[in-house]
């Protein structure tokens, strides 16, 4: 069962109901029941990884807790305690470090060692890694180091604290939410909105046309060419990298609408992960725009432990280099992923070690039209990178993303016969192209307005009849233009 | 108003649309999982009493063919099966008089595996099979699931062949509360609306009547389905012209092929489906012809100009490889100078004209 599964469609107003007819310190059982009901049907045994982290997890939070308020006990950091953090942090990190990177680290053992005796068969653990480890192994963890810096309570009910670990809408891909906001909303009496409600069903169907109407057409474009890259050069190549640029974002972002908006349905208040990542103007916006929930981790449980900016140059560059390295592993076991986010701490410390330049540009008097055109130029080239960091990041190899790089502007022509021969040769008819461009269109039109309003989706403020017609029209669209096929979320192997 | 009344008042929004899905689904019925296979029964019954029988465009042509069988008393000395690229290879194009041709359109490797199973179990296995191998067949990605109608018979013959997907036939509960569900899936309602556009557009040509007839003669305005089980195409198909071909096969060289979506090259898997087919018809004493249908001269050009589109050389070079192996005659190539037809003996791009198709096949008879 995922989010675009029928049987989702059951499950979720089932549990709806149910979360709103228990009695409200009785709710935690149902969302329970509803996260490990929903993991165990992607696969019985992925539970065992979520029970340990949990487990760990809760009791980890106990020990690292201050035992006294602080009033009452020595300023200064315990030892024991930081000790005990760090055991749990490893402990919780253990399933995740194991399934998801231990195929990798034995075959890169195996292939330095060459003919020497290292197990070979490394299939086994990515076999077995469940879906959205990765995810609540950081939720965990953060958990752990918030509890050990007072930032929140340690949660005492262990289903609770489960609920939280395993809560359905989020548990594969996230957002990786804080326990500091969801804990404390669930202590609380649920109270029905009907206009949250309303809203978080807009936002989910929103994310099922990006999803399904969007995301799964554009990856017919970029599967093909990534498939088997050194078949095409130019354009089509081009076209490929455009078309998984925006895929990865309809793809990440229609379903974190999905996971918000069935949040919200269950009476959970909105948390951000994205905010037009495409229209910033840096490399350093981009990652205040993009997956927002994993990029603040990083920030606040790495880099900031780390020194952040708040050293000299040479470490502040080490601190970003490490942050992005740290970040691009995490998303997957493999050379490309670990070039991807050096690639990205590469950009960012350009962008640092460039920015007072920028600065002093600034505030000299440019005609205002310059500045505009300038912070256009930003946004086009942050984009321009962006788009060729995604090379790396859906490439099958380091050599199959370096031919890309290589061949993008080999006899690349721009007419329209290329343009079509391009199509054709990727796979998407034009007449489809012209209603995925559409969609592209429409739905950057549609977070355009939401971010205008406040993160409201625009359809909110219409009335009702017209709320109700373009819900269902959202909805035939769906349903004759969606690719039902079996293309998982992109950030599901994460 | 309680919440629970007020959530269930907005998820009641879902019911109109849950039911214009089933209506459309059910009354469509595009795959025939909401009707009885009454229509396909009484197509087979006249095709096995001798008849010339017009409107099997409304049947699902895989339970014909299953009825067919079902119907026969004899093993045909000669049977066919491939796609439609076969469709028009019979017993008088041949002279070859125990001919039975059991091609269905769209024709993957699970519609021969579950058509030779067919003709297994019922001990009518035949002296020799001409199996028409198009390139889409190796395309495991090739979105074409009408073999499912004989899924039964698929899974009997992988479990025949020792393979891993040798599952059981479903238990009939699971397999209604399947079909129950299709009324309801959007993946089966795409199909719907296809059916819908291409009944639109072919209007008139009997498939919207839902019923079947003895037709009077051998060739008439609409398809005609003989008891050999060949097909005499509707009029104004059989007598186009070979501009008009030319510029359907241009056409459709410019446009992509579903079939040959995200194919990117044979997987072992279905290369070891198709030996395995191979090997059956070899331990059963089966003379196989290989058939590679040609595609017109236009289409092939604009494959080769494709370089995703690949699937066509590698199945060829496959095919070519197993028979060598076999021992199995092979007939034709997808590439039409190698397989010695030119502009004229085409009705389109993919389909050969009857007299063009029978001649090819010819050369690999003795």
């Amino acid at each position: 069962m995922t989010f675009t599964s029928g049987t989702f469609l059951l499950f979720l107003p089932a549990v709806v109901l149910l979360a709103f007819r228990v009695p409200g310190r009785r709710r935690w059982i149902v969302l329970l029941a509803a996260g490990y009901l929903f993991y165990a049907s992607l696969g019985i045994q992925y539970l065992l990884a979520l029970l340990w982290v949990t487990g760990v997890v809760y009791v980890g939070g106990r020990l690292v807790a201050p035992s006294a308020p602080p009033t009452k006990r020595e300023p200064g950091v315990s030892p024991a305690k930081k000790a005990l953090l760090a055991v749990f942090v490893l402990l919780a990190s253990a399933a995740l470090l194991v399934l998801k990177y231990g195929g990798f680290i034995v075959s890169e053992i195996a292939e330095l060692a060459g003919d020497l005796p290292v197990a070979s068969d490394t299939g086994i653990y990515s076999l077995i890694a469940p879906v959205g480890l990765a995810f609540y192994t950081l939720k965990g963890a953060g958990y752990l180091i918030d509890v050990y810096r007072e930032r929140t309570p340690c949660e005492r009910h262990l289903g609770r604290l489960a609920v939280y670990v395993g809560f359905f809408p989020q548990l594969l891909s996230g957002p990786i939410e804080r326990a500091g906001n969801f804990l404390p909303q669930l202590h609380r009496p649920a109270i029905f909105s009907s206009e949250a409600f309303r809203a978080g069903l807009g936002l989910m169907l929103l994310g099922y046309v990006k999803k399904l109407v969007v995301a799964d057409q554009l990856a017919v474009l970029a599967n093909t060419a990534f498939s088997e890259p050194q078949a095409f050069t130019g354009l089509p190549l081009v076209l490929a990298t455009l078309a998984f640029t925006l895929q990865i974002y309809f793809d990440f972002s229609g379903y974190t609408d999905l996971a918000v908006g069935a949040g919200m349905l269950l009476g959970f208040k909105p948390v951000a992960n994205f905010r037009r990542p495409y229209l910033a103007r840096g490399l350093g916006d981009f990652w205040h725009r993009w997956h927002i929930s994993l990029s603040t981790w990083f920030r606040d449980y790495l880099y900031f432990p780390l020194g952040g900016s708040r050293v000299g140059t040479l470490r502040h560059l080490a601190n970003l280099n490490i942050t992005f390295w740290a970040s691009g592993l995490w998303h997957g076991a493999g050379l490309t992923f670990l070039a991807w986010g050096a690639l990205h701490g590469l950009f960012l410390s350009v962008e640092s070690l460039l920015a007072p330049f920028g600065v002093r540009l600034a505030t000299r008097a440019f005609p205002e039209w310059v500045r505009r055109w300038s912070l256009a130029a930003g946004v086009l080239v942050t984009f321009v990178l962006v788009g060729l960091a995604w090379v790396l990041f859906r490439a099958e190899s380091i050599g199959d993303a370096v031919y890309v790089y290589g061949h993008l502007l080999q006899g690349l022509e721009l007419s329209a016969a290329a343009f079509s021969a391009a199509l054709t040769a990727l796979g998407l008819p034009s007449p489809l192209l012209g209603a995925v461009v559409l969609g592209v269109l429409v739905l950057l039109l549609a977070d355009e307005l939401r971010e205008e309003h406040g993160g409201r989706p625009f359809v909110q403020l219409l009335p009702g009849k017209a709320r109700l017609a373009v819900g269902y029209a959202a909805v035939a669209i769906v349903l004759v233009f969606g690719n039902f096929g079996a293309n998982e979320f992109i950030y599901f192997q994460f | 108003m309680d919440s629970g009344r007020n959530i269930a008042r907005v998820f009641a929004l879902a019911i109109p649309v849950l039911v214009a899905i089933a209506a459309v689904n059910m009354s469509v019925d595009p795959a025939h999982l909401f009707r009885g296979p009454a229509l396909e029964k009484e197509a087979a019954a006249l095709l096995a009493t001798g008849n010339n029988v017009g409107g099997v465009g409304a049947c699902d042509d895989r339970l014909l063919q299953r009825y067919v069988a079902e119907a026969r008393t004899e093993a045909p000395q000669t049977l066919v099966l491939g796609s439609s690229r076969t469709l028009c290879l019979s017993a008088k194009g041949l002279e070859l008089p125990s001919l039975y041709n059991a091609s269905v359109t769209e024709a993957t490797l699970e519609d021969h595996e579950a058509l030779l199973e067919i003709y297994a179990e019922r001990d009518l296995l035949p002296k020799r099979l001409i199996l028409g191998v198009d390139p889409w067949a190796f395309n495991a990605d090739n979105g074409l699931d009408g073999w499912l109608s004989l899924e039964q018979f698929q899974k009997a013959f992988s479990s025949r062949a020792g393979r891993a997907d040798n599952g059981r036939p479903s238990r009939d509960l699971f397999s209604s509360l399947g079909r129950m569900s299709q009324a309801f899936s959007p993946s089966y309602l795409q199909a719907s609306l296809e059916e819908l556009s291409h009944r639109a557009s072919s209007k008139g040509d009997g498939r919207n009547q839902g019923e079947v007839w003895v037709a009077e003669t051998e060739e008439g305005e609409e398809p005609i389905r003989h008891p050999d089980g060949s097909i005499s195409y509707a009029k104004s198909f059989r007598e186009r012209s070979s501009a008009t071909a030319r510029a359907e096969a241009i056409a459709y060289a410019s446009k992509f092929e579903k079939s040959f979506r995200l194919f990117s090259l044979v997987r072992p898997e279905w290369m070891q489906r198709f030996e395995d087919l191979l090997a059956f018809c070899r331990d059963q004493d089966i003379e196989v012809v290989l058939l590679l249908c040609p595609y017109h001269p236009q289409t092939f050009a604009g494959f080769l100009e494709s370089p995703g589109l690949r699937m066509g050389e590698d199945a060829e070079s496959l095919t070519r490889r197993l028979a060598a192996r076999y021992d199995f005659t092979i007939v034709g190539s997808y590439d039409p100078t190698i397989a010695g037809v030119g502009e004229d003996d085409f009705l389109d791009a993919l389909h050969l004209r009857p007299e063009a198709a029978n001649r090819l096949v010819s050369q690999g008879i003795d």
